[in-house]
């Protein structure tokens, strides 16, 4: 009961605080025409208040003022303001002057029109608006954009350039470049380049904003087409900010729906298991996004299988994203730099899953410094060091992160039955090169290894290789383009020697071959058009099962090879109707060539599939095509802006797979083969419909939406009951095709900005699947309808972060969901005198619901600005309550009498304390 | 795909998980009919078959889920032999079915059960009785092993078998057991309580049993995907070093069963929902189907198995394994005649020690007559000593 008091307490206090406005602060003053700095000190003495300043701005400033209550932003705006010296309150009562700012024209306008006095108490109200508004974004200069002579009246042009960060140089993704006040903006891409279409022969204010930086203003007089790069600055150390969580204008202006973003601050923040900090989970905590259980490697977004997701790290596919079986995620998070998740509305240029892109990017490296960061927990170490290899131009990183989980499993109590050896390891390094010309080059690549083994009898190691070289340029003034060559290999391998006669082995390998390009411009007014293709050459090999040690009669078994060619062409019109409707229409078209050599089955018709119908086996080879699929896939997407704050969206997405993981668990397995669609299995294909209004509030400092969307699936992969995969090489076998809706609507409330920083997620969403075919053989629980394994009807997420200080803040995590669905037992029977349990049809029950609360804390080392490495702790609580959340029922058979357990995996809170470090001081990015 | 239980162990180690005991809410409950029958070669078993309804799941207080199989009665059973010879199975029992005495199966012949409950035929295929190869040996090796009750590691033997034959694979076995022990009861006694005095008397005769006790669980093995047409140490049961089979000499009786492969897969199957639900990777459960059919209306879902095979059986002896400690049943001491414990409180009959001069000691009468633990006198016929 305390606990779900506490609970609520912590709840009230979340939304109270989102409502919180700045209070405006009093101090009792008798001053005639003192120096500045005597006022600062006198109002910190009596009214702690903090003025922050360098002496040179306010030498000549003096200040009078007299009474029991003077409103100091008042006084500071009426001695402040007239000498052109900027400052802004931050609540709290800190004042900041940030010096003699550059004035513009439209901004001294904008002063001349208000200038009134300072007992003018509405008059000030507005200037304070006024104020609030402005200081945040610094005005920093004119700028004139090709030469005047080269005027085309009301012809458009192109601004364009790239956008970094002055303290390390690396580009800054997801920037916005708007014209003030107007609907016209763009974002920067993952190279940080933006091309924003203008009217020549005017002048514009432009407002550059990114997440973690202090925006910026630009009045630009736009004679011709020009480039103009952008270097912003991080953000001053602020004690509201903690978390900017995505470009401001995005929710409601951009065409995103169903996307998520997900930046490196939010993952160091969320408490986590055993102190690792992990972006996945913190996807996890997004609408929409679930999991069957705690520690399973796969998500299933939107009611779809966790195979229907492609997860990318600087383009690269990585097909197991799970260290320890799924319990970590493979990519270390020193090196993340942000997660963006697509969950509908999939731009043209990604295919070939169904249900989700997560798109990780990772960080391009420090051109200014040399730089290390790194973190130890009770499960890794992870070390990462960053270099300028030329000043400003290239940089090197390079990441390690290794586990000591060998020291803990034999530590065990029961390690002298089992003793176990497990171990991973990641290793990520990169080269990015940034050309004066304003193409970027980037090398990255990628490895990450898994082993473990039991007792000497099980052995499973697991290894994702990946290296990808991007190349991005700007063609002209209207179009940039981008191109990637991207290899990947994944690698499987197992051993079991529980019986000695029938120990075996077994490795596989998926190996990937890509190519693509992109290019995106603004040949004609309102219109941005994208256009590229791609192909990628799948290779899996599906191994040998074969005998393991010296005692195995194991007969080898043969899964084969396999090969296809995937490729694509697409094209895509982002149009601006009018200022506040805009469509996106792509087609994305998609091939699948099955290719030789392989050896075909071949089966009557009408019969099952299975090995002794076979009749015939056909031989094709090297190259040639066996069996062709292709279709359409069309993005179509609108936004209606009903006004700045308020939008309304629809999307119709249609997408193809043609690569599937085979598992018949309910969770993931380490041990999962993949496998490509052929001639007896038709790729799933998916069609998902999606309404969505989006409302800001606060100056966009709150962000709300609410998404519904109905998805259907034809073709979905299900595995007949007693599928066995791991013996069985012929997969028609084993699996049947079926048709799969999902719908559902989700709810977020997002706090951007504030001391208090995190969100509300709620869904409701159903996933139910259907394998009824025309013959007995092809049906699966007698063709009635049952929900997916991971249909978990609702789902809550509430996820906070307060700072209480500069160097302390507390974060919590609130998480409900329904039980999955489960196939509970409905009678016995007596075997030889042995009970033994008869099941119900499909998840036709649900385990007992999800409750789990999670509490952090992190405190940073000292502020000083001048020091050789910052350090900070996080003590987190996960599973606070110690709530045994099932995992599992199942019943086993004990001694005559069948029994019933619920397995939970954290069945008590686990505390866990963890140090990350980095070089210089707590500002460093 | 298959995964080791043991991950589940490690990890769970690792992550403070744990098990506990649940009880579902009622469940559904699925009236299935179960249909059960062993043809074997051996003639020491007058064959049966069982028919059953499966029983509801049902909660009960302590976790256990109690199942009271409702018998079926009133059914015609018959076995027909490949020669068109039929054996009528009349009933013997509720749900039982008997042969009648003398009937005998004859190797390389097909059989098939047909069974007429509620003017509904069921029928299996027919199957052919093989010989069933020789057990070659049965080992025991030392090993640690989780109590399922408490989680307490464990040691014992595990036995295992190995078999091998020239035919041509693969072939399937099924493995019953029965294990008998010789036991001690622990304390020699001075005396016997009768009821008013002490008389002088000895347990001698009562301190030496053997106990028989049938090893319940489904072992099967099989020889599919092999080279060889051999089973190499396929694990039996376990014996832990808590209780009295271990103490003295203990013996194993397999019964070797050369079951056909829709038998095999049968109980793959029920094995498969056993082992492989609970782990992290658990399968979808499944509903258990046999190599029974119902012929008169397809529709009709039916468990069952039948089973014709050839037997063989090998019989082995082990000594007190002296590589760990063996704790037999506890028996403790406890001083009579004292104002805690009077004599008039003693049964009378009961086995007393005199430990010293007019000191008595008696305990729990089982650590004195060893037939008070379900053991006989009477040394079985087949008990060979070291």
């Amino acid at each position: 009961m305390k606990k779900t008091i506490a609970i609520s307490c912590f709840l009230i206090l979340f939304l109270l605080s989102l409502r919180a406005q700045e209070k405006p602060v009093y101090a009792k003053l008798s001053l005639k025409n003192v120096p500045f700095t005597e006022f600062a000190k006198k109002i910190n003495d009596c009214c702690d208040i903090s003025i922050y300043y360098k002496p040179e701005w306010i030498s000549t400033v003096r200040i009078s003022a007299e009474g029991d209550s003077v409103d100091i932003d008042a006084l500071l705006y009426t001695t402040l303001h007239p000498l052109g010296i900027n400052y802004y309150y931050r609540g709290n009562r800190q004042f900041f002057i940030t010096g003699t700012a550059l004035i513009t024209n439209s901004s001294t306008a904008r002063s001349a029109n208000t200038d009134v006095s300072a007992k003018d108490t509405a008059s000030l109200n507005a200037k304070q608006d006024y104020f609030k508004r402005i200081t945040y974004e610094k005005i920093v200069k004119n700028v004139v954009i090709g030469s005047r002579g080269k005027i085309q009246n009301s012809r458009q042009s192109y601004l364009s350039g790239r956008i970094t960060n002055r303290s390390n140089g690396e580009p800054l993704a997801g920037a916005s470049v708007s014209v003030t006040g107007t609907a016209n903006g763009v974002t920067s891409d993952s190279e940080g380049s933006y091309s924003l279409p203008l009217q020549s022969g005017k002048s514009f204010k432009l407002s550059v904003s990114c997440l973690g930086m202090d925006p910026q203003s630009y009045s630009v007089e736009m004679n011709s087409s020009g480039v103009l790069n952008i270097e912003m600055d991080s953000k001053l150390i602020d004690v509201r900010e903690v978390t900017v969580t995505s470009d401001r204008f995005q929710n409601v202006r951009g065409m995103q729906m169903g996307f998520q973003s997900i930046t490196a601050r939010e993952m160091k923040s969320i408490p986590m298991v055993m102190g690792e900090r992990d972006i996945f989970k913190v996807a996890n905590l997004m609408p929409g996004v679930q999991t069957v259980g705690e520690g399973s490697a796969g998500f299933n977004v939107r009611g779809s299988a966790s195979d229907q997701n492609l997860f990318l790290i600087n383009e690269i596919p990585v097909l197991n994203t799970g260290h320890l079986f799924g319990f970590f995620s493979a990519f270390n998070p020193d090196m993340v730099n942000g997660l963006n998740l697509y969950k509908s509305n999939f731009p043209v240029e990604y295919g070939g899953r169904l249900a989700s892109i997560f798109d990780i990017s990772t960080r391009k490296g420090n051109k200014k410094d040399f730089g290390a960061r790194g973190s130890l927990s009770p499960i890794t170490g992870s070390l990462l060091v960053e270099t300028p290899i030329v000043k400003d131009k290239a940089s090197f990183m390079f990441s390690v992160r290794s586990t000591y989980s060998d020291w803990i499993l034999n530590r065990l109590k029961d390690a002298a039955i089992t003793k176990r050896e497990g171990s991973f390891y990641d290793l990520m390094t990169g080269v990015h090169v940034l050309n004066k010309d304003g193409s970027s080059w980037q090398a990255f690549g990628y490895y990450s290894k898994d082993k473990f083994s039991l007792s000497g009898t099980n052995q499973y190691h697991y290894a994702n290789l990946g290296a990808s070289v991007i190349y991005d340029r700007r063609l002209g003034d209207k179009w940039t383009m981008k191109a990637a060559a991207i290899l990947s290999n994944y690698s499987n391998f197992q051993a079991n020697n529980e019986l000695a006669s029938k120990s075996f082995e077994h490795e596989f390998r998926v190996r990937s071959q890509e190519l693509k390009i992109k290019f995106t411009g603004y040949p004609i007014v309102r219109h941005k058009i994208g256009f590229g293709g791609d192909v990628i050459l799948h290779n899996l090999d599906q191994g040998i099962l074969s005998s393991y040690g010296g005692q195995s009669l194991f007969a080898p078994i043969d899964f084969g090879k396999e090969s296809g060619l995937e490729y694509a062409l697409h094209a895509s019109d982002e149009f601006s109707v009018t200022e506040n409707f805009t469509i996106y229409a792509g087609l994305r078209y998609s091939f699948f060539n099955y290719l030789g050599a392989n050896d075909i089955r071949i089966y009557p018709d009408n019969v099952p599939y299975e090995t002794k119908n076979i009749i015939d086996t056909v031989s094709y080879g090297f190259g040639k095509t066996i069996k062709t699929y292709s279709g359409p896939e069309y993005r179509v997407s609108l936004n209606y802006q009903i006004n700045k704050d308020l939008s309304v969206k629809a999307s119709y997405n249609k997408m193809r797979q043609y690569l599937f993981m085979l598992s018949n668990t309910i969770a993931i397995s380490p041990t999962d083969r993949w496998k490509l669609v052929d001639p007896y299995i038709a790729p799933p294909v998916a069609d998902q419909f999606s309404l969505g209004a989006y409302k800001n509030f606060n100056n966009s400092s709150i962000e709300t939406s609410a998404e519904v969307y109905y998805k259907s699936v034809k073709n979905i992969i299900e595995y007949k009951d007693r599928a066995d995969l791991t013996f069985s090489p012929d997969v028609e076998t084993l699996v049947l095709q079926g048709d799969q809706k999902a719908w559902g609507i989700e709810f977020l409330l997002k706090r951007n900005t504030g001391r208090l920083t995190g969100w509300i997620s709620y869904t409701w969403s159903r996933s139910m699947i259907t394998v009824n075919g025309q013959e007995p053989w092809q049906k699966i629980n007698n063709g009635i309808t049952y929900p997916a394994s991971y249909d978990k009807p609702h789902a809550l997420n509430v996820v906070a972060s307060l700072k209480l200080s500069r160097r302390v803040s507390i974060s919590s995590n609130i998480v409900y969901n329904t039980g999955r669905p489960i196939t509970y037992p409905t009678g016995f029977i007596y075997v030889g005198g042995v009970p033994v349990i008869n099941y119900s049809l499909r998840n036709e029950y649900r385990i007992p619901d999800y409750f789990r609360t999670d509490i952090a804390m992190t405190i940073e080392g000292n502020l000083l600005k001048k020091k050789f490495a910052h350090g900070s702790w996080i003590f987190s609580v996960y599973n606070l309550t110690g709530r045994k959340n099932a995992y599992s029922i199942y019943f086993v058979q004990e001694n005559l009498d069948i029994k019933g357990y619920k397995l939970s995996i954290y069945g008590v809170p686990i505390f866990t304390i963890s140090y990350q470090f980095k070089l210089g001081n707590y500002a460093v990015e | 795909m298959r995964l080791n239980k043991f991950i589940l162990f490690a990890l769970m180690a690792l992550t403070a998980s744990c098990v506990d005991r649940f009880i579902p809410e009622t469940t559904g409950y699925d009236k299935v009919l179960f249909i059960e029958c062993l043809l074997s070669n051996d003639t020491t078993i007058r064959p049966i078959v069982n028919i059953s309804l499966t029983a509801p799941v049902v909660s009960q207080a302590g976790g256990k889920l109690t199942y009271v199989p409702e018998k079926v009665s009133g059914a015609i059973v018959k076995i027909v032999c490949s020669d068109s010879t039929v054996a009528l199975f009349p009933q013997f029992d509720a749900g039982t079915y008997r042969a009648d005495q003398g009937y005998k199966l004859v190797t390389g012949k097909s059989y098939k059960l047909i069974a007429v409950i509620d003017n509904k035929t069921y029928e299996s295929d027919f199957q052919k009785l093989n010989e069933c190869p020789p057990i070659d040996s049965i080992s025991c090796k030392h090993v640690l092993q989780k109590r399922s009750e408490d989680g307490q590691i464990i040691e014992g033997l595990r036995f295992y078998l190995s078999n091998h034959t020239p035919e041509t694979g693969p072939s399937f076995y099924r493995w019953t057991m029965d294990a008998t022990f010789r036991y001690q009861a622990p304390y020699l006694a001075s005396h016997i309580w009768t009821g008013r005095t002490t008389l002088g008397a000895t347990n001698r005769l009562v301190r030496d049993c053997w106990k028989t006790k049938t090893i319940n669980g489904i072992y099967i093995g099989n020889t599919r995907g092999l080279t060889e047409n051999r089973v190499l140490e396929a694990p039996l049961n376990f014996e832990s070093q808590y209780g009295d089979e271990l103490t003295i000499r203990y013996s194993l009786n397999v019964k070797q069963y050369n079951i056909p492969e829709s038998a095999m897969n049968f109980w793959e199957n029920v094995t498969k929902l056993v082992n492989e639900t609970g782990t992290l990777y658990e399968t979808q459960p499944f509903r258990i189907e046999g190599n029974i059919r119902c012929t008169t209306d397809p529709t009709v879902y039916v468990a069952g198995i039948f089973e014709v095979a050839g037997m063989s059986t090998l019989r082995i002896f082990v000594d007190r394994p002296t590589t760990f400690t063996i704790y037999p049943l506890e028996c403790f001491l406890q001083q009579v005649g004292t104002r805690d414990f009077p004599w008039y409180r003693l049964p009378s009959g009961s086995y007393v020690t005199e430990q010293s001069p007019n000191v008595f000691m008696t305990a729990n009468q089982a650590c004195y007559d060893c037939q008070l633990r379900i053991g006989t006198l009477y040394k079985p016929p087949f008990w060979k000593d070291k």
